[in-house]
């Protein structure tokens, strides 16, 4: 597999983790 | 080489790498060590800059979630968000701190890895950070929230990529190691630095040419001898000596030029900056023709110059 790819898909996933952690946050406080 | 047709591996169609079986498992394995390997090509260089600053922004609506708890008056809440959003900040900070430690190591032919590897502890921090706000803002439980923050961790690891831990640089066979070359460097560099800051005093133009005229050649010879350090011992008297020289010189007669306006000493400080430049191009030709540097018999000739001169006492 291309590493660029790898990298790009690692990427993705830890700022889709982030994002949903610190949204779900919102949402409880909400 | 056709004689060795009969060690050639047994045939395995492309198919079998691309969709599985035990034969894509090694191409698989190559593309992940490829993609933590140290970015020799420059690769990650610029994303690295953007991509920290997407992290931030993917973790703020925890400062909304901190408004909303300041809102409904509870205080704590506005803490952890705030105290969590910092988390994630202090991470990408560091993240970015460890690739431009990289791209200076990179920059080098001879360097030792940073001091701390701030890229992987920067990927650590935002895994526990991920791993906190599981716990206590999005409140899923302690299981959910490690392995969510595992994930992060590893997740940043193969993006970012480990720091360089190494020294880098070959040791040659004549036992210079890549540390000596860097601090022959690095001192040359500051003494380089040195000359260009007390030739900036300098009111006589002409003078600052040839100043600035010997400083490049300085440095094209540091690039030179950086690609080839076998010769560093006796180049590092050279350098040493050539541009201590200079350097003194150069700072008294900085010092000095307005009590003796045009006398005597000014003709001295410039035949022995004419006299510098000549030998740096000598050097420099024989380096680029790979001669040996036959230093000795001319370091004595000037050491011997600038103590008689003096330039400048």
């Amino acid at each position: 597999m291309n590493p660029r790819l790898i990298r790009t898909l690692a990427f993705v996933v830890l700022v889709g983790i982030v994002f949903v952690a610190s949204c779900a946050t919102f949402a409880q406080v909400g | 080489m056709s004689g060795e047709s009969g060690d050639k591996p047994p045939y395995v169609p492309n198919s079998a790498q691309r969709y599985g079986g035990a034969d894509a498992k090694p191409a698989a394995r190559a593309g992940l060590r490829n993609a933590l390997r140290l970015d020799t090509r420059g690769q990650r260089r610029v994303r690295f800059r953007k991509r920290t600053w997407f992290l931030v922004v993917a973790a703020t609506p925890l400062l909304f979630a901190a408004v909303g708890a300041l809102v409904s008056g509870n205080a704590i809440g506005m803490a952890t968000s705030l105290g969590l959003f910092a988390f994630f900040a202090f991470g990408a900070y560091l993240i970015r701190q460890g690739g431009e430690a990289e791209e200076a190591y990179l920059d080098r032919t001879y360097a030792s890895p940073p001091a701390t590897p701030r890229k992987l502890i920067g990927s650590l921090v935002l895994g526990a950070a991920t791993a906190m706000t599981g716990l206590f803002g999005w409140d899923i439980g302690v299981i959910q929230s490690v392995g969510m923050g595992a994930l992060a961790a590893g997740a940043s690891v193969l993006t970012f990529g480990f720091d360089p831990l190494r020294a880098k640089g070959e040791i040659s066979l004549s036992g210079v190691t890549p540390r000596m070359v860097e601090e022959a460097m690095t001192e040359a560099q500051e003494r380089i630095e040195g000359i260009e800051r007390a030739a900036a005093d300098i009111v006589d133009a002409p003078l600052r040419d040839r100043l600035a005229k010997i400083t490049a050649r300085s440095r094209d010879i540091l690039a030179r001898i950086e690609q080839d350090p076998s010769d560093l011992r006796r180049a590092r008297k050279f350098l040493k000596v050539y541009l201590d020289g200079a350097l003194e010189a150069t700072r008294k007669y900085a010092r000095s030029q307005h009590d003796l306006g045009d006398s005597d000493m000014y003709l001295k400080f410039r035949s022995l900056l004419d006299d510098m430049q000549a030998t740096f191009d000598q050097q420099h030709e024989k380096l680029l023709t790979n001669d040996r540097i036959d230093l000795d018999v001319e370091i004595d000739v000037l050491a011997e110059r600038l103590n008689r001169e003096t330039v400048l006492q």
